[in-house]
């Protein structure tokens, strides 16, 4: 009776060491690599996120994965990344000097287009000689990219039906807006695919 | 709500982000006009037409195109086509026929096409009598210019002016603004200055020295009748009748002073109207007949003030220059022109009346007396060539000057008369 007590003990001691082995072994391996495995995803991923790196250490648990990374983090480590980090600004500034000056380019593409049609209307409009009279007549123009002027409407008149005939007239007597030509489709849409044309009796 | 107005400013931005291109110059050309020979069994037609030319080209507003350009020559609006203009560059076209036509009675049917529009802009007749060809080519001007421009045709409008063929003779002469049928209205040995319209057109007022001294007279344009405003200064000048014709304004010295007074057309009496030691001269009325501009030289240096004449008050105008003179309002009575003179030089210039800004607009460089016509759209002026006084001109848009025929004699202070109604 008390040696199969004592064999029942043995055995119910033994399934315990064995399910506690296996069951540590499996809790220490798989987070293991799993861990291992993400966190040099994230340093290449995010190189310069400094910030970022001490809140993720603060999330691991496991003493030697935190003894991995602070070997890691060592002076040597901490100058490459400063590198890298010098790298990524020049980088930055570069991307956002090529976008400036891309912008600036459209911007002044735009308004070369702008002045030559300036340029185009003031030479074949006959302005009305109401000398005195500070009058406008506003229109909208709706282009193709071609340049074509698929409509012109008055939107606003000035009042003066000689004024607004005399603007009506210039606009007749053109067809195209050739100065789109050639212009990046996006800033054609952007500026030119409807655009308003105010015609005025004083320069201002 | 606050999605509405939320929408709202969206729709504002939206709006406001929309591309605007603001046209303002013009072209430098003016407008090209065909004046196709009016059809008629007599020989009469062309020369309506010759002369409608000659009037619209008159102060360079339009240029016309050569008879021997012309595709076509039609005469009603039913053999009119648009494609024969558009070719040519042309901006209008005025055709005309005859309905009636004999020595004694001429009846004209006229019609104008916008030709970038393809539209026709007027279509009228006018009749009168075969010996008055050139007064029914002005009015058919006036009309052409009025559904083009938009403003009165001034082209029956007449001009006064001093004559001086030598040093002892002096004539003030009154013409058609076109310098044609000019007429003698008084002479004298001694000068004659500052010749100024009635606005019922009947009379006109001028400056004679021919009793040794400065007076002024009003002469009867029909009966050529004459009267002298009796005042008891020995020094008159500068008269000028106030638009709605009841009053004169001018310049007395009673006591050697230069001062503005105005004589009251109806009970003849005269009021005082400046007080300053300063010399107070050149008086210009407002088109309301309120406001008087006047040159002085109370702060050092000729310059243009403004007087209310029911209060009295005095504003200074012109701030700019060393020299502003001689000014007068334009038919708006918002913007005044003027003689700007800067070192010497003397050109015209004009100025709203609540800007600082002189906008010089001649390029001659001794120029004197400017004149508006009554549309306000044009300005004549005295300058000179080598001593030689000569009428010129230009229109304020800056595109066309001109000169008027040359008179034999040196001419001085033109005075554009009102409309003629």
């Amino acid at each position: 009776m008390t040696n199969s007590f004592i064999g029942l003990l043995n055995s119910i001691f033994v399934h315990m060491l064995l399910f506690a082995i296996l069951t540590v072994d499996f809790s220490i391996f798989v987070p293991q690599q799993d861990r291992i495995k993400t966190i040099p995803v994230e340093f290449v991923t995010f190189p310069m996120d400094v910030e970022n790196i001490p809140k993720k250490t603060k999330n691991i648990k496991n003493e030697s994965l935190k003894n991995n990374f602070k070997k890691k983090e060592s002076i040597e480590g901490l100058k490459a990344i400063d590198k890298k980090q010098l790298d990524f600004d020049s980088k930055k500034n570069l991307k956002d000097q090529i976008a400036e000056t891309k912008l600036l380019k459209q911007k002044r593409e735009v308004q070369i287009r702008i002045a030559l049609i300036q340029e185009r209307i003031n030479s074949i409009w006959k302005k009305p000689s109401l000398i005195n009279k500070n009058i406008q007549a506003e229109f909208v123009i709706n282009l193709a990219p071609s340049g074509e002027i698929l409509s012109f409407d008055l939107i606003s008149s000035s009042g003066e039906k000689v004024f607004d005939d005399s603007a009506l007239a210039a606009l007749s007597n053109i067809s195209f807006i050739t100065e789109v030509i050639g212009l990046e489709r996006k800033y054609f849409e952007r500026n030119f695919r409807s655009f308003n044309l105010v015609f005025k009796s004083k320069n201002q | 709500m606050k999605i509405f107005l939320i929408f709202l400013t969206f729709l504002a931005l939206s709006i406001e982000a929309k591309l605007k291109i603001e046209i303002s110059q013009g072209s430098k050309d003016s407008p090209k006009i065909a004046i196709v020979p009016f059809k008629s069994n007599m020989k009469i037609g062309e020369s309506i037409s010759s002369l409608i030319q000659d009037n619209l080209t008159l102060f360079g507003e339009f240029r016309a195109l050569p008879k021997n350009e012309m595709l076509s020559f039609p005469s009603k609006e039913e053999n009119f086509f648009y494609r024969d203009w558009n070719i040519l560059n042309v901006d209008y076209v005025v055709i005309g026929n005859f309905q009636e036509e004999n020595s004694q009675f001429i009846n004209i049917e006229y019609f104008v096409f916008n030709i970038s529009l393809n539209k026709l802009i007027l279509r009228g007749d006018v009749s009168g009598k075969y010996s008055e060809k050139e007064k029914i080519s002005k009015v058919i001007s006036n009309r052409v210019y009025k559904s083009i421009t938009g403003l009165n045709g001034v082209f029956d409008t007449k001009i006064a002016y001093i004559l001086s063929p030598s040093r002892e003779e002096y004539k003030i002469c009154i013409s058609d603004i076109d310098g044609t049928d000019e007429e003698v209205l008084f002479e004298s040995s001694a000068p004659l200055m500052s010749p100024s319209w009635s606005s019922d057109l009947k009379k006109l007022a001028y400056v004679s020295f021919e009793k040794g001294y400065p007076e002024i007279y009003m002469q009867d344009l029909f009966s050529g009748e004459r009267e002298s405003i009796k005042t008891l200064g020995l020094s008159n000048s500068a008269p000028v009748w106030s638009p709605d014709n009841k009053k004169l304004a001018f310049v007395m010295s009673s006591s050697g002073n230069p001062d503005i007074y105005i004589y009251n057309l109806r009970n003849k009496k005269i009021s005082r109207h400046t007080t300053h030691y300063g010399i107070d001269t050149e008086p210009a009325w407002s088109p309301n007949s309120k406001k008087l501009l006047f040159t002085s030289n109370r702060s050092g240096s000729p310059q243009i003030y403004e007087l209310t004449v029911s209060s009295n008050r005095i504003k200074r105008v012109t701030l700019d220059g060393d020299y502003n003179a001689r000014a007068s309002y334009f038919p708006d009575g918002k913007d005044i022109v003027l003689v700007h003179g800067n070192n010497g030089v003397f050109h015209i210039g004009t100025k709203k009346l609540r800007s600082r800004f002189i906008n010089t607009i001649s390029k001659t460089t001794l120029d004197e007396s400017p004149t508006i016509s009554p549309n306000g759209n044009i300005v004549i002026y005295a300058t000179k060539n080598n001593s030689q006084g000569y009428l010129a001109g230009l229109t304020l848009d800056g595109k066309s000057k001109f000169t008027l025929p040359v008179k034999f004699g040196s001419v001085r202070e033109p005075a554009w008369s009102p409309y003629m109604n």
